[in-house]
């Protein structure tokens, strides 16, 4: 059941909320025994009363709203809405996966090794150890209505999960069991990414102007001061022992001294910038409307690609190009191989 | 009744109406009058519902959900630039003056009107602290670069490119949607109004830079009325060539104008008629007097016939005449004009009121298809051959008693003389009975009849053209439809799915709005559906809204809460939902409306509602207003969510489609059936029977062939087509079977009776396929697509089964009854011989 703090955001209601039955639906039924199997298999879900659920194979599945991409090896895996994955090896060729025990959507995925772990609303966990084929459910708890925002693996065992309402899980064994833990005791503001530095060193980018730094790999916390109080959607590290925070309405904010001092880079787009990547000595953000944003040589300039959509998400891939999910799933950027650096 | 006491009392109706002629053309004329003063009353127009199977299933739901989702009676008027894009300012001058005028046209619901320019389209964007927004043309603007990119911008934010702004930026539309009643005065829409002044915009504001484009309801009225207007030429063209077509068969000025004249009465009969009894003249029936005008004069060329045989010749053909070597005319004795007139009636009376009898049948049987426009239709027809009985079996022997012919003597010599020369043209036919041909001529037959049968399992069901299907698809109005559906992102073809569950599922019941969100998914994915939109798609994109417009939260909100919030903003004229939100419609646009893509997605459809069922749900109350009403929390079991077929445009097909691919075959065994039967009971040989309705058969597949090979669907105006081309086109075969069993009867060779029946009652027959060809084939140039699917089919129907009755049946008796008939006559020989 959920909190009723008057710390609660203004948008979180004290809402007593009927979940009610869900029902194994036919589909589910569809999958047989197996189904069966791994609903018994993952038997640790059963306190809670729900029947699994499993996402539809559906061959538009690779055009539906795509939110993470995430390379295992030569493969990406992409989540994103309906408990949608899919998986290819080389960029243009999509398999949905067939076992995906939720239909809540997926807003992010990690891979570590040779696993993977996805995450989303209904604060769902799930993971997968034959690179995004089957997955199995570890976390499942939609009376929270807390959604998983973001997930960092620093090894098989040790991993956490962060997410809206100040929503963090911590597993020291490999997502078997998640405890929930805290880093701003004051505040549930929506925790969107998490970055760590090679030290151990984490930073968190938050809703509103709430964004925190550890010292300690996350075992304490504090909070940052930022030059703007929009709310940051997600960080990245660059070279140099650097950091930036994207987000609301274009604004991106440079930090070299680990969230001492700021600086507000001039990007001359107002669209809202969900995801971004440092590849090559290139530094690409992608967001709302179309927009990419490459950073090259600290010039910043802008690009509409013109399928015109939201962006989530964005990793490289062969020959300087890169791979974009959101809205209406797979997209690339460049738009075609020939055009070597935008328009 | 004995044939003598037919005879007699024939004979006494004659008697009775020749004697009181004056009296009787009198009354016609008085009524006539009468019947022109009802039929000016007689409105030509459509009615939408008229041409829905009511009855169905799915119609029961798009009327139920007429009233609250009548989204579907909108127009839209776009503005296209031919070579630059919208940003000049004498588009925008143009497109500003365009939405005035849109706004003041009588009937359009003012507050329905959607342009760039007015106030109820804002453009929202995402701050830090909340939303902003304004109109998407500023109040100070002015027509300057700067102003055009920050107009450029707007457009973008309001999220209205590819629907109120092409998506190329090249064009921009004015929606509104049209009452059809003035909710002041009451007074019903004046659908063709508002399409003529639709049209004026159009005339106004294209020119060499911009083009315009109108779609919608109204407009379709409009120019469907006005592609019927032409009808008035298609009758006069008609009008013209069945006369050319008359006086050559009759030479004579007279013979040619008493039947055009009784069939014009009977015309004015049959729509003075209708409007007495209530009715419009739909579009869709105006085929029917050409019908009737062209069935009258077939039957008045029989009259005139017998009437010159009667009068002229004394009763035998002229042909007879110069069998028994007859050469000279003066020989041969003249009746009376009222003499031949009397004649006549006897001898055609009966033969008349069996083949349009006949006719009827094949109108009556179109009643059993539960589309009110054909059952109109078949009532107009069946009006009319009744009136046929009354002005061309009866007025016309009449009128015909005054007729003496201008220089008869010169017409007698004439028809005789070309009695005596031996036509190769009819020799020729006459051989379709020589035991070899007939046997070339049934084999040909098989094989066209198999061919055709292959051919017509390509028959399709419904229409596949784009656009709307009553016009030709390169009709201004489709080509509209076609250019709005390409530069603006906007479908024109939808099937909407009505989900219907508990009043105020949408904000309180997540498994209900889940549930309708993965129906939804579930259809996107069906091959052949463009795009679906529902209610919950737009909660989920209006909640990542609330949530700074971030793709991860565009979710359905479990929290009730949540999405009371998301949805608060929603209203029903988005046609989403209704008013307590206990039906919300999946849109769902499909790439086309070929019959295969409504059934794929029709099934699916009835396969997802199984899955999905989710039966009686434990509908929680918790609504404030609720809470009122039932103290404490009660939980409310009730049937949570039904899944209907359907409404919108592909709905109405949907059911159409399958109503009229399930009416197809029923009809046509009525229709045969009722001939055999009729045919049986003439006749009393089941050889016979066979003789005249084979050939009909034939006919009927080719004429599927024909609409497989041509791509005519089988669709509300092409399905009574061959239930009236065989109806007709029995009478052909009646009229050749019925001549040729006398003769043979008589005693003569087949090959004799088939020429003498050639010579008199073939070119009758011949004459009548191309008459009623001619006044059907005139609409193959009409602007309506209907009618020139109509009068291509009917035109072949009449002209196969016109070739049928003069060389398949011949060639059929041949091999069928002709044997049975020498063995007969063999043995009566020996009987006699005997005695």
């Amino acid at each position: 059941m959920s909190k009723c703090s008057p710390a609660s955001s203004h948008r979180r209601h004290c809402a007593r909320v009927d979940v009610g039955k869900i029902r194994t639906s036919r589909v589910a039924a569809m999958f047989g025994a197996m189904a069966l199997f791994f609903a018994i298999a993952v038997d640790a879900w059963a306190e809670t009363g729900l029947d699994v659920e499993y996402s539809e194979l559906q061959p538009l599945a690779e055009k539906s709203v795509l939110l993470d991409v995430a390379r295992i090896g030569d493969r990406m895996v992409a989540v994103g809405e309906r408990g949608h994955v899919i998986f290819s090896d080389n960029g243009t060729d999509w398999k949905q996966a067939e076992h995906v025990p939720t239909r809540s959507t997926l807003t992010a995925v990690f891979a570590l090794g040779d696993r993977l772990w996805a995450g989303g609303h209904d604060a769902v966990i799930i993971t997968s150890g034959d690179r995004g084929k089957t997955w199995s459910r570890q976390f499942f708890e939609p009376d929270r209505q807390q959604a998983v925002m973001d997930i960092l693996f620093t090894d098989q065992d040790h991993g956490v999960a962060i997410g809206s309402y100040g929503l963090v899980l911590s597993t020291m064994d490999g997502g078997k069991t998640w405890t929930d833990e805290t880093v701003d005791p004051e505040n549930d503001y929506h925790l969107n990414s998490m970055v760590r530095f090679d030290d151990g060193r984490r930073m968190i980018a938050g809703e509103a102007g709430y964004s925190y730094r550890s010292f300690d790999d996350g075992e304490t916390w504090e909070p940052l001061d930022l030059p703007y109080l929009g709310s940051m959607w997600g960080a990245v590290i660059t070279p140099g022992d650097c950091v930036l925070f994207y987000g609301l309405r274009g604004h991106v904010m440079e930090s070299c001294d680990f969230g001492m001092s700021w600086q507000e880079l001039e990007t001359g787009s107002l669209s809202s910038l969900a995801g971004g990547i440092y590849s090559d000595d290139l530094l690409v953000l992608v967001g709302n409307s179309g927009t990419v944003l490459v950073r090259e040589d600290r010039n910043i300039s802008e690009h509409l690609h013109s399928d015109g959509v939201d962006f989530a998400a964005i990793i490289p891939i062969e020959d300087g190009r890169f791979l974009l999910v959101g809205e209406e799933g797979v997209h690339f950027y460049p738009e075609t191989v020939a055009e070597e650096s935008g328009q | 009744m004995t044939t003598d006491a037919t005879t007699r009392h024939l004979h006494n109706l004659a008697t009775f109406l020749i004697n009181y002629r004056y009296g009787i053309v009198s009354l016609f004329v008085v009524i006539t009058i009468g019947m022109m003063f009802a039929m000016s009353s007689l409105k030509i127009e459509t009615g939408f519902k008229k041409q829905l199977p009511l009855k169905h299933e799915y119609m029961q739901t798009f009327l139920q959900y007429e009233k609250e989702f009548g989204g579907a009676n909108r127009v839209l008027v776009a503005l296209v630039a031919r070579n630059s894009d919208m940003f000049t300012p004498e588009f925008f001058d143009s497109f500003e003056k365009i939405t005035n005028q849109v706004f003041f046209i009588p009937g359009v619901d003012r507050a329905s009107v959607r342009s760039i320019f007015t106030p109820n389209v804002r453009f929202v964007e995402i701050v830090e602290d909340g939303f902003a927004g304004g109109n998407v043309i500023p109040s100070d603007f002015q027509p300057t670069p700067e102003m055009f990119e920050r107009v450029r911008s707007n457009i973008v934010k309001s999220g209205e490119v590819g629907r109120l702004v092409s998506g190329d930026f090249a064009g921009a539309m004015v929606w509104a949607n049209l009452l059809e009643e003035d909710p002041q005065t009451g007074v019903k829409l004046d659908y063709r109004q508002v399409a003529a002044e639709l049209e004026a915009i159009r005339t106004e504001y294209e020119n060499d830079d911009y083009s315009v484009h109108i779609i919608g309801f109204a407009k379709i009225v409009g120019d469907i009325s006005d592609g019927a207007k032409s009808v008035v030429w298609f009758f006069l063209a008609a009008f013209i060539v069945t006369a050319i077509l008359l006086y050559l068969y009759s030479r004579s000025i007279w013979l040619t104008v008493l039947p055009l004249t009784c069939s014009s009465i009977a015309v004015i009969w049959q729509m003075g008629t209708l409007a007495l009894m209530g009715y419009s003249l739909d579009p869709m029936n105006i085929l029917t007097p050409f019908l009737i005008f062209a069935i009258g004069v077939s039957h008045g060329v029989q009259k005139i016939s017998a009437w010159t045989v009667e009068k002229e010749f004394g009763g035998r053909t002229p042909d007879a005449w110069a069998r028994d070597g007859v050469t000279d005319v003066s020989s041969i004795p003249r009746r009376s004009a009222m003499h031949g007139s009397r004649e006549t009636m006897k001898k055609l009376l009966a033969p008349g009121i069996i083949a349009l009898l006949s006719d009827t049948i094949g109108f009556l049987t179109l009643l059993f298809i539960n589309i009110r426009i054909i059952q109109e239709l078949a009532i107009t027809a069946s009006i009319g051959v009744a009136v046929i009985i009354v002005t061309n079996l009866l007025l016309l022997p009449v009128l015909l008693s005054w007729v003496n012919l201008h220089n008869p003597h010169a017409y007698r010599e004439r028809l005789l003389k070309k009695a005596q020369e031996i036509s190769g043209f009819w020799l020729f036919l006459t051989n379709s009975t020589e035991p070899r041909r007939a046997m070339a001529a049934v084999t040909v037959a098989v094989i066209l009849f198999i061919i055709g049968f292959w051919l017509a399992q390509g028959m399709q069901i419904g229409d596949s053209e784009v656009g709307v299907p009553e016009l030709r698809p390169e009709a201004r109005y489709n080509q509209d439809a076609v250019l709005i559906s390409e530069k603006f992102s906007l479908g024109v073809d939808l099937l909407t799915v009505v989900a219907e569950t508990v009043p105020d599922a949408c904000t309180e019941n997540y498994e209900v709005m889940e549930s309708i969100d993965r129906f939804a998914w579930n259809l996107r994915n069906v091959e052949g559906v463009q795009q679906v939109v529902t209610l919950p798609m737009v909660a989920k994109v209006v909640n990542a809204g609330w949530n700074e417009g971030n793709i991860r939260w565009r979710i359905l909100p479990r929290d009730n809460y949540v999405m009371r919030q998301a949805l608060g903003g929603i209203e029903t004229d988005t046609g989403l939902l209704n008013r307590d939100c206990s039906a919300m419609p999946i849109l769902v646009f499909t790439e086309d409306h070929r019959a295969e893509t409504i059934a794929r997605v029709v099934s699916r459809v009835k396969e997802l509602r199984e899955e999905m069922s989710i039966g009686t749900l434990e509908y929680h109350m918790d609504h404030e207003v609720l809470e009122e009403m039932v103290t404490g929390e009660e939980d409310v079991t009730t049937e949570a969510l039904k899944f209907r077929l359907a409404t919108g445009n592909v709905g109405v097909m949907a059911a159409t489609n399958e109503d009229v691919a399930a009416a197809e075959k029923p009809m046509l065994a009525l229709v045969f059936a009722s001939i055999i039967i009729l045919c049986l009971i003439t006749y009393r040989s089941v050889r016979g029977t066979i003789c005249i309705v084979l050939p009909l058969v034939l006919v009927s597949t080719l004429a599927e062939a024909l609409m497989a090979i041509y791509g005519i669907g089988l669709k509300v105006n092409t399905l009574p087509v061959v239930a009236l081309g065989i109806g007709i086109g029995v009478d052909y075969g009646i009229y050749m079977y019925n001549r040729l069993d006398d003769l043979l009867k008589q005693g003569h060779s087949l090959r004799e009776a088939f020429y003498r029946t050639l010579r008199l009652t073939g070119r009758a027959v011949i004459f009548t396929g191309f008459t009623l060809a001619a006044g059907v084939g005139t609409w193959m140039f009409s602007d309506l697509q209907f009618q020139v699917d109509m009068g291509f089919l009917l035109a072949f129907i009449f002209l196969a089964n016109m070739v049928g009755a003069i060389i398949l049946l011949p060639a059929l008796v041949r091999l069928l009854i002709y044997p049975k008939h020498k063995a007969r006559k063999a043995k009566e020989l020996e009987a006699g011989a005997e005695a």
